[in-house]
């Protein structure tokens, strides 16, 4: 791609991937959650490596890793649906309502279910590439 | 397994389907009164159960989490799949690189990989 397309998608990325966190950390205050803010932070990295070609973004952004944290992300929500009673009587009492502190179990549920929607599309999108690859 | 059976074990299935369906068409959770009152405690009680002011995450990570499990469980699984099968084909296009000199994707290959 042209220099225009890289350098705009070097000013967005990490700006889409700011929004993305946002839109997961505040799944329990304002709309959004776990599939939604996971879509977007896999679009950021989709648009990276429509820039920059795919084999740079495989390099910085691991296949390997991003398979290791969707299974982590898999275990960390069974988890915490197991001790999910135990951490609501220990934090509903510290919360306190309309702020980033609140929702019990739900922030980790999000960020939990987020990182598995991120790594779960970016390894359909790396697994196209792939096909793309072999073919030239 | 002959034809008389695959038909009656068809019918055994669906008669089964439908008796479901429509015992949970009759339960008191779709009635108008029993929906109510459940909406109407996830509403109400919901945020204080959770101090959480967003009532559809509430519902989506709390009330019906074992559901929202499920739905990540698709998605490992459709996530896996895909790349099962890419893994697969890149595979077979690069065995057959060699042996063919026009395009990797024939017929053939498609057939072969499904």
């Amino acid at each position: 791609m042209n220099v225009i397309v890289r350098t705009v998608a070097k000013v967005a990325f990490p700006v889409i991937l700011l929004f993305g966190i946002y839109v997961i950390v505040h799944g329990h205050t304002t709309p959004g959650g776990t599939f939604s803010g996971g879509s977007v932070m896999a679009g950021a990295f989709v648009i990276y490596s429509l820039a920059y070609g795919i084999a740079s973004t495989k390099a910085q952004f691991r296949e390997s890793v991003v398979d290791v944290l969707k299974s982590v992300g898999g275990l960390v929500l069974i988890l915490l649906i197991v001790f999910e009673f135990f951490l609501r009587v220990v934090l509903v009492p510290t919360e306190t309502l309309f702020t980033l502190w609140s929702g019990s179990s739900l922030m980790f549920f999000n960020i939990a279910g987020g990182v598995m929607v991120l790594t779960g599309l970016l390894m359909i999108w790396y697994t196209m590439a792939r096909a793309e690859d072999v073919n030239e | 397994m002959n034809e008389a059976m695959k038909l009656s074990l068809g019918f055994a299935c669906l008669a089964i389907v439908s008796a479901f369906l429509i015992s949970s068409l009759l339960s008191p959770a779709f009635n108008s009164w029993g929906g109510k009152k459940v909406a109407d405690f996830y509403m109400s009680e919901g945020w204080k159960k959770l101090a959480a002011t967003n009532t559809v995450t509430t519902i989506v990570w709390e009330f019906r989490g074992y559901d929202t499990l499920g739905e990540e469980t698709v998605l490992f699984t459709a996530a896996m799949g895909v790349f099962a099968m890419g893994l697969y084909s890149a595979e077979r296009m690069q065995e057959n690189k060699g042996k063919k000199s026009a395009s990797p994707t024939s017929n053939d290959d498609i057939k072969k990989t499904m």
